[in-house]
C-alpha cells in the first residue's frame, strides 16, 4: 500500500509549498491594506508583513530539509482509501445540498433527510439507521437548540 | 462575603449542579470513544454553551475536561486504544492487565490514580495561581509579548519532532489572527468587506473545524472495516487491596509531582505527563522489569500524572491568559466570547470565579470517579457503536452547535473551511494546536509588541531581564530537542562506525 504512495521527501515539499503559496498571498492582500499616517510608527500592514515573511523563509527552510533529510515511511500518516476520498467527498456534497435546502425547508424536514444520506453514505443500512437513527437525532438537536437554547433553526 | 465563600457557594445552584452532571456524563462518554479528544469535545460543546449564563456553560465545559480524562482509560484498558493522547500511557500497563483477567482491578485503579491526581492539580491552582497572577500583574508590553512568545514556542517545541512544520503552523496561526481589526488603529486588514471578519475569524467555528470535523474528515477517508483489536470482557476482581494500594502510594507521588510541573508549562498536557511521570515511577520502582507488562505501578502513575496536570494547566490559563493545554486554548475562547478575560486582571476583577472553576472540578473529580466505579461493561459496549453513526452525528453537532454561537451560516461555512485545512495538516503530519495557539494569542502578541516598540524600541525588550528570560527559555525549548537528537545520531554513528 504504502508503495503507491509519493515517497516521502515529495511528500513533505507539499505543506512547503502550501506555505510558501499562503505566505505570498498574505504579502499580495496585505500590500492593499490600506495605510494612515499619524497615529503610530507601525502601519497595520507591519504585522502580516513580517509574519508572512517570516513564513515563507520557514517554508523554504521546511523544503530544504525535506530533500536533505527524508522522514522514515513508518512516521506518515495511515494511507486515504479511494473509497475513504469518494465517501469524503460525496459527504461534503450532501452537507452543501444540506445547507440549500435548509434555507428553503423546515429544520424538522431537511435535517432528517441529511443524517440519512449520511449514515447511508457512511456505510449503513436497514430502517433503523436510515428512518430511526435520523428522526430521534433530529428531535435530539430540535429539544436541545431550538426549544431549549432558543436557538432560531 | 469573601471570594471563597462566593466563588464555592455559587455551586449551589441546581442549573450549575445539573450542568456538572450533563458534563460528566457527556465527558466520560466523549472519553470512551477512541477519536473524539477532549479538545474536540470541549470545542463541540463550547457551540451550545454560549448560549447560556457563564458560569453553567463554563460547569459542562470544565465538567467534559475533567471527565473525559477519566473515560479515555476505559477504551485504552480494554482495546488497548487510547480514548484520547492523555491516556497513551495508560495502554502500556492496562491493556496488558486486561490481558491478564485483571481488567477490573486496572479500571478501578485507574479510577482511583486519576482522581487523586486531579486533587493534587487542584492543590496547586488553589494555592499557585494568586501569586503567580501578582508576579505577572507586574508585566509590562515587553514581558507580556515575551511571555506570548513563550507559550507558542512550548507548543511548537513539543510537536513530535516536527519544530519546522510546528513553527510554520504557528505563523500560519498568528497571520490568521491578523484578520479583522489592527488591535490599535482600529483600520480593517483583510476583511474584503465581509462584517463577519471585522471582530476576526470567529474562533469556536476554526477550532471546532480544526478538531472536531478534521478529525471525522481524517477517519473517513482512512477507515477500514475489521480492524483493531476485540474488547476483553473477562474483568477480574474490581476493587484494590491493601496490597495493591501498598504498591501504588510510590507512583501515586511520582505522578502528582510530574503532572503538576508538567501542567503549569504552557501547552503541554496529560499525553506528555502521563509517559514522563511512567518512566520515571519505572526508574523508581523496586520491578522496573514488570513495567509495559501488568504493571500497577506504571497505569498508577501515568494516570495520576495525566490528571495532575489539569489543575496545572488551569493555573496558567487563569493567571497568565496563556493556554495551559488545547482544551484550555479552547475553554479561553469561550470566557472571551462570555466577557471574561482569564489573566492576572481575573483575580482582582472576579476571583470569585476562580473558586468556583476550583470548585466545579472538585465536584466533576467526585462524580466521574463515582461514575468510573459503576463497573464499566456497558461503556465497554458502546466501543462496538457503528462509525458511520459517530461520524454523522459528530457531523451534525458540530454544524448546528457552530450556527448556535452566532445564529451564523457564515461561521458554519468557515467550520467547514477549517475542518478542510485541519484534515491537509493532519495528512502532512503539520501540528494544528500552534495554529490554534496563533489564531488566539495574535492580537495579544501584536499590540504587546507594538507597543513595546513604540515606548522605547527594540531596547525596551532586550533591557527587561524578566522579558529575556522568558525569550531564552523559548528559544531553548525550540532548540534543545533538534540539538539533542543530532547530538544522539552522532553519537551512534560514531559507535557503529568501527563494526563496519
Amino acid at each position: 500500500m504504502a508503495a503507491a504512495r509519493p515517497s516521502a521527501p515529495l511528500r513533505e515539499l507539499v505543506p512547503a509549498l502550501a506555505g510558501a503559496a499562503v505566505a505570498v498571498g498574505a504579502l499580495v492582500l496585505a500590500a492593499q491594506v490600506p495605510e494612515k499616517t499619524g497615529l503610530t510608527s507601525f502601519s497595520p500592514r507591519w504585522w502580516p508583513e513580517a509574519l508572512a515573511y517570516v513564513l515563507l523563509g520557514l517554508s523554504v527552510l521546511h523544503a530544504a530539509l525535506a530533500l536533505l533529510r527524508p522522514r522514515a515511511t513508518a512516521e506518515l500518516p495511515d494511507p486515504a482509501s479511494r473509497t475513504g476520498a469518494l465517501r469524503l467527498t460525496a459527504m461534503l456534497l450532501a452537507v452543501l445540498g444540506y445547507g440549500v435546502l435548509w434555507y428553503f425547508v423546515d429544520f424538522r424536514v431537511s435535517t432528517p433527510v441529511l443524517l440519512a444520506a449520511l449514515v447511508h453514505l457512511g456505510g449503513g443500512r436497514g430502517w433503523k439507521a436510515l428512518l430511526v437513527f435520523p428522526a430521534v437525532v433530529t428531535a435530539v438537536l430540535y429539544l436541545l437548540f431550538g426549544v431549549l437554547l432558543k436557538v432560531p433553526l | 462575603m469573601s471570594p471563597l465563600v462566593e466563588g464555592f457557594g455559587s455551586l449551589l445552584d441546581p442549573t450549575v449542579l445539573l450542568c456538572i452532571a450533563a458534563g460528566a456524563v457527556l465527558g466520560m462518554l466523549v472519553g470512551a470513544f477512541p477519536g473524539i479528544t477532549a479538545t474536540m469535545a470541549v470545542a463541540l460543546a463550547s457551540g451550545f454553551t454560549l448560549s447560556l449564563d457563564p458560569l453553567p456553560g463554563l460547569a459542562v465545559l470544565l465538567t467534559i475536561y475533567v471527565s473525559a480524562n477519566f473515560g479515555d482509560r476505559v477504551p485504552a484498558i480494554l482495546v488497548n486504544t487510547p480514548g484520547t493522547p492523555a491516556s497513551i500511557a495508560t495502554t502500556f500497563d492496562g491493556y496488558a492487565l486486561a490481558k491478564q483477567g485483571r481488567a477490573g482491578l486496572a479500571l478501578t485503579a485507574s479510577a482511583f490514580a486519576s482522581a487523586i491526581g486531579t486533587f493534587a492539580g487542584l492543590l496547586l491552582l488553589m494555592f499557585a495561581a494568586i501569586p503567580l497572577s501578582r508576579l505577572a500583574l507586574q508585566f509590562g508590553p515587553a514581558e507580556m509579548f515575551a511571555l506570548v512568545a513563550f507559550g507558542l514556542t512550548m507548543m511548537v517545541g513539543i510537536s513530535g519532532g516536527q519544530i519546522v512544520k510546528g513553527l510554520m503552523a504557528g505563523a500560519l496561526g498568528l497571520l490568521l489572527g491578523a484578520v479583522g481589526r489592527d488591535p490599535i488603529t482600529g483600520d480593517p486588514r483583510f476583511t474584503f468587506g465581509v462584517l463577519e471578519l471585522s471582530d476576526g475569524i470567529p474562533f469556536i467555528a476554526a477550532i471546532i473545524g480544526l478538531f472536531g470535523i478534521a478529525e471525522v474528515f481524517d477517519q473517513i477517508l482512512t477507515h477500514r472495516t475489521g480492524s483493531g483489536p476485540a474488547p476483553i470482557t473477562q474483568f477480574g476482581r474490581w476493587f484494590p487491596r491493601r496490597s495493591d494500594w501498598r504498591v501504588m502510594v510510590k507512583p501515586l507521588l511520582v505522578g502528582s509531582g510530574v503532572g503538576g510541573v508538567v501542567g503549569v508549562v504552557p501547552a503541554t498536557g496529560g499525553d506528555i505527563a502521563g509517559i514522563l511521570a511512567w518512566d520515571q515511577a519505572r526508574r523508581v520502582s523496586k520491578h522496573p522489569e514488570k513495567f509495559g507488562k501488568g504493571s500497577l505501578e506504571g497505569i498508577t502513575a501515568a494516570d495520576t500524572a495525566s490528571n495532575a496536570t489539569l489543575g496545572g494547566s488551569t493555573t496558567t490559563s487563569l493567571a497568565l491568559g496563556i493556554p495551559g493545554d488545547s482544551v484550555m486554548a479552547v475553554m479561553i475562547g469561550s470566557m472571551i466570547v462570555w466577557g471574561i478575560q482569564p489573566g492576572p486582571s481575573l483575580f482582582t476583577n472576579n476571583p470569585e470565579l476562580v473558586y468556583s472553576i476550583a470548585g466545579i472540578m472538585i465536584v466533576a473529580t467526585l462524580l466521574a470517579l463515582g461514575l468510573s466505579l459503576l463497573r464499566m461493561r456497558s461503556v465497554a459496549k458502546l466501543l462496538d457503536l457503528p462509525r458511520h453513526f459517530l461520524w454523522t452525528v459528530i457531523l451534525i453537532f458540530c454544524m448546528v452547535g457552530t450556527y448556535a454561537v452566532n445564529n451564523s451560516v457564515f461561521d458554519v461555512g468557515v467550520m467547514l473551511a477549517f475542518g478542510l485545512v485541519g484534515l491537509f495538516l493532519r495528512r502532512f503530519s503539520v501540528p494544528a494546536g500552534p495554529v490554534v495557539l496563533g489564531l488566539l494569542l495574535g492580537k495579544l502578541a501584536e499590540s504587546n509588541l507594538r507597543r513595546a516598540l513604540e515606548i522605547g524600541g527594540p531596547s525596551n525588550i532586550l533591557t527587561s531581564p524578566l522579558a529575556m528570560a522568558i525569550l531564552t527559555v523559548s528559544l531553548l525549548a525550540l532548540l534543545l530537542p533538534p540539538l539533542r537528537a543530532a547530538w544522539r545520531r552522532r553519537r551512534t554513528a560514531g559507535a557503529a562506525a568501527p563494526t563496519r
